[in-house]
């Protein structure tokens, strides 16, 4: 738990990831060799896709990433950072944006399925220009991984607990609220579908 | 993808051997499907002993003597697949009642806590990290009963 928690810069991972997007579209049609996971991580400073398969760990195995692939994952890693580029950034109509109309979002079993509840959502925690649940919210994300059509995220959500959260009074306190979630665009670059599990208890430890 | 579908089957058949030793609340069989190097993480809980990841289940309930949760069943809903890992979508179902530190008294209740698990499996078909997040805020209903939703 941090008591200090502090906003990531998320201007440069996204100008990064731009540049990567452009660097993929060059790329010759031949199958790749990178290590498995965010084709993102292996790029080098220069914008430039390692052709040769890294050394990994014992517990992990090289995976081929066709061009398409690697072009498709990075689509859905640039457009993940503009949605949570819009937590981060305490901006709902940026974060309303990422949403396709028809969009549905689920936290722990409740479900979303308007804008506006969508919305609300967002903002009750604390993700809009208005004081929400959590005062200083910034969203951490701590491994990114890519399934057959969606995204899927392990991170945390930090801040200082100040207002009510669904059943939870504030207590003031700094708070670490671990998650996965899977995101899914569709192909005009919109979110469909956001799913999260999040471990919310620690706001009831006042 | 970069994983077949003899992959996909492989990592299938070891998660849900897993997954039934655990309904079966088998402490043994469960910690038989991990390496030695196993690493458990539960929300923002971290164990890499295997006694810690023993107690872990056991807190639960899915070894012979109930935990937090009494009757827990395991259920998968959804499967997903990444390069390296199998990942459910699924609910943990059972009465609450035992009780733990950190935990709330029990209530007596029915509840099902929503999770997703990442299970990596190493090339010895041992379970090499199984991280876990978990809502645990069904437990906590008779103390915060209004409000589902943020």
């Amino acid at each position: 738990m941090s008591d200090t928690p502090t906003k990531p810069d998320t201007k440069d991972l996204r100008a990064r990831r731009g540049f990567m997007l452009g660097a993929l579209a060059a790329l010759p049609a031949a199958t790749l060799l990178t290590a498995c996971g965010d084709p993102a991580d292996e790029l080098g400073d220069d914008g430039e896709l390692s052709q040769v398969e890294r050394p990994l760990d014992k517990n992990r195995r090289g995976c081929a990433i066709s061009p398409e692939l690697a072009r498709e994952r990075l689509r859905r890693r640039a457009l993940l950072d503009r949605h949570v580029g819009g937590e981060n950034a305490h901006v709902l109509s940026s974060i309303m944006e990422t949403f396709a109309p028809d969009a549905e979002m689920h936290f722990n079993g409740a479900s979303f399925l308007d804008s506006d509840a969508i919305a609300a959502a967002h903002a009750g925690f604390g993700m809009s220009e208005l004081p929400g649940g959590i005062a200083g919210l910034v969203v951490v994300e701590d491994r990114v991984y890519y399934t057959d059509d969606e995204i899927l995220v392990r991170g945390r959500i930090l801040g200082q607990h100040v207002g009510q959260i669904g059943p939870f009074p504030p207590s003031n306190l700094a708070v670490d609220l671990p998650y996965h979630a899977f995101y899914r665009f569709n192909q005009q670059g919109k979110l469909v579908s956001e799913r999260v599990i999040m471990d919310w208890t620690p706001l009831a430890r006042a | 993808m970069p994983i077949d579908e003899r992959e996909r089957a492989r990592r299938r058949r070891l998660a849900k051997a897993h997954i039934d030793a655990e309904n079966a609340h088998d402490l043994d069989a469960i910690m038989a499907s991990f390496a030695s190097d196993a690493m458990n993480v539960v929300n923002n809980d971290v164990s890499t002993t295997s006694e810690g990841i023993r107690q872990v289940h056991a807190l639960f309930g899915l070894g012979p003597e109930p935990g937090i949760l009494s009757d827990l069943r395991v259920v998968p809903e959804h499967e997903h697949f990444t390069d390296e890992e199998i990942v459910h979508e699924g609910r943990f179902r059972g009465v609450h009642t035992g009780s733990a530190p950190g935990f709330p008294p029990p209530s007596g209740q029915s509840i099902e806590l929503p999770y997703i698990v990442v299970y990596r499996f190493d090339d010895n078909d041992k379970l090499v990290s199984e991280r876990a997040t978990i809502d645990m805020s069904p437990l906590t209903r008779a103390l915060f009963p209004i409000g589902s939703t943020p």
